[in-house]
């Protein structure tokens, strides 16, 4: 049943001036309705020509939908779509990241160009940075891709360093400390076999004169010098009693330094294209944070609160000179 | 709220019309970055490190002609060295700064590399020289300056090290009364160190191990390993005249833990 308005209120509103009076006001409404969706819409880019690029990576690590990228500092676009791409004949598994970038960069980014993962500061979001290649390459087209370098953070690379680079310092140190060990080491060693080497060179150039001088005193001299050689067989077998435990222990740990060594290698190659890039965000951070404190500092508020900084002495301690602890321990 | 709307517009006024911060050319901001850097390390215990900070800011200071910062860039410079063992190098360093520069330093700077050159001169056994120039810093000083405390201890010790053992105990009991509860609590320690040494000289055994074990205290308090072993070498020494044998063992064993911990930290 259709509701019915009082008779009278009906009447008032068939009435022209009213409906006109009315539209003065809906209209305008209407209008400026019409206007903000406008201005949305253009903010939100909807009347910009997009391009989709395609960036390839093997982890998904830090890039979500809507992670921004960036073309020399300026945002271009944002990633729209992440899929998991299984693995295929000579292809590992790896993650596609679709991404809708203004058209007009493309031309910007030549062909060739690279990604890498970056933040914004220590404590910013995660952007992907577009490394352009050389300037001479062809534009890169819509739905062209880009393989992007997932690298972490200067958080990352602390991490990775801490944990797979510090060992590789101790299996050094501590090769290096089995090698310089005056009592039990491989030093004695050595020591022991250059003086037996050099008996047994000083006993052959005496040899090979006393062979051009006096034959007869040859059988003697080689009898010495078979003697000396014994001699440093023997050495060369207690030497090998020895040290079997030891250079077991050198080796494996020389081994381990070997497997870490080109952990470590790897590592720094991988690190070393992202370096300056850390570096330069490093900076970049460090600018930032320096310039926000001197700016806060200047305010008036922050200088009830803030020293300044001065140059300060560590203060004269006036009494007798304790033993260094190097003294101490003689 | 009327009074809360004044308040807010008297104190941005007053804000507004403070001093303003004191904005530094970068050259003379490294060398206050460097000095911290250096005393960071210094705190740590890495004296190397601390000498090659403060010898870089030292540099840095004189090619811009700071003088303050040359003054205590070489300061620093000169703690770090004597307490390295070189008190001969520390000296040099001291005497190196030109007359121009301590021309420019100011006076309560001046005061501190005076003191500390006059320890310096005590290190090398040139205890004369060392008095007559705590006489002269005497003369400088006034009651309440920030040095006075520095001048008493290391007068105490001198005449510790002179063997006037009883002069030595009164100045260093004048100066802790005066000094105890606002004093620099490291030179506290010193006076207190010095105090129980006197009269430790003197035969008096529980005095000299409770004045040692004050000193102790607050050598813990401050976190000072040298001065640690040394109030525990005194206080094994006190023990031993006092013929408490398992006292001096336990003190000596005590000794014996925080000279390993400090072998092994300086060999890291």
């Amino acid at each position: 049943m259709k509701p019915s308005l009082p008779d009278d209120f009906a009447e008032l509103l068939d009435r022209p001036t009213v409906r006109r009076r009315a539209w003065r006001f809906i209209l305008p409404a209407i209008f400026g309705l019409l206007l903000l969706v406008a201005g949305v819409t253009f903010k939100q880019g909807y009347f910009v020509r997009r391009a989709q690029l395609d960036f390839y990576a093997p982890t998904a690590d830090g890039v979500a939908i809507g992670t921004r990228i960036k073309l020399m500092g300026f945002p271009i676009g944002a990633v729209s779509a992440v899929h998991f791409i299984p693995a295929s004949a000579g292809q590992a598994r790896r993650v596609k990241f679709e991404a809708r970038i203004d058209a007009e960069y493309l031309a910007h980014i030549p062909s060739g160009s690279r990604a890498r993962l970056a933040q914004e500061g220590v404590i910013g979001e995660r952007i992907i940075e577009i490394l352009p290649g050389t300037d001479s390459a062809r534009p890169m087209a819509s739905g062209e891709s880009i393989m992007l370098a997932t690298g972490g953070g200067l958080g990352d690379l602390a991490a990775t360093v801490e944990t797979r680079v510090l060992p590789v310092a101790d299996e050094a140190r501590a090769l290096l400390h089995a090698l310089n060990d005056e009592q039990g080491g491989v030093k004695p060693l050595i020591a022991d076999f250059r003086a037996v080497t050099g008996d047994v060179a000083a006993s052959v150039r005496q040899a090979g004169k006393m062979l051009n001088r006096v034959d007869a005193k040859v059988d003697r001299i080689l009898g010495e010098g078979e003697a000396t050689m014994k001699s440093a067989h023997a050495v060369a077998d207690s030497a090998e009693r020895r040290s079997a435990e030891l250079l077991d222990d050198a080796h494996a740990t020389l081994k381990n330094v070997r497997a870490a060594t080109a952990d470590g290698a790897e590592i720094v190659r991988e690190i070393r294209g992202a370096a300056p890039g850390l570096i330069a965000e490093g900076q970049g951070v460090a600018s930032d944070v320096s310039d926000m404190a001197r700016g806060a500092k200047r305010s008036w508020l922050m200088r009830l609160f803030v020293d300044e900084p001065v140059v300060e002495s560590i203060g004269v301690d006036t009494g007798r000179l304790p033993p260094t602890a190097q003294e101490f321990a003689k | 709220m009327k009074r809360a709307v004044w308040l807010i517009l008297v104190a941005t006024l007053a804000g507004c019309a403070g001093e303003k911060i004191k904005e530094r050319p970068p050259r003379a901001q490294q060398v206050i970055d460097l000095g911290q850097q250096g005393q960071a390390a210094y705190r740590k215990g890495d004296l190397p490190r601390a000498a090659r900070l403060f010898e870089q800011a030292l540099t840095d200071a004189k090619r811009i002609e700071d003088s303050e910062g040359v003054a205590v860039m070489s300061i620093n410079l000169a703690c770090v060295s004597r307490e390295s063992g070189a008190s001969a190098d520390a000296l040099k360093v001291l005497e190196s700064i030109s007359s121009w520069h301590r021309g420019n330093i100011p006076a309560r700077t001046a005061r501190e590399m005076d003191l500390l050159a006059t320890v310096l001169l005590s290190d090398l056994d040139r205890r004369d020289e060392a008095l007559a120039r705590l006489q002269a810093l005497r003369e400088q000083c006034q009651a309440a300056c920030e040095a006075a405390i520095g001048i008493d201890s290391l007068h105490a010790r001198l005449m510790l090290e002179k063997g006037e053992a009883g002069v030595a105990a009164q100045l260093a009991t004048s100066a802790i009364a005066r000094f105890l509860s606002h004093g620099n609590q490291m030179e506290v320690a010193n006076l207190f160190r010095v105090q129980g040494e006197a009269h430790l000289a003197l035969g008096d055994f529980p005095a000299a191990r409770q004045s040692l074990e004050n000193a102790l205290s607050i050598d813990k308090s401050l976190g000072q390993p040298a001065r640690i072993a040394q109030d525990l070498e005194v206080l094994a020494r006190a023990a031993l005249a006092a013929r408490d044998m398992a006292a001096q063992a336990a003190y000596l064993a005590r000794l014996e833990e925080v000279r390993q911990a400090r072998a092994g930290n300086a060999s890291r």
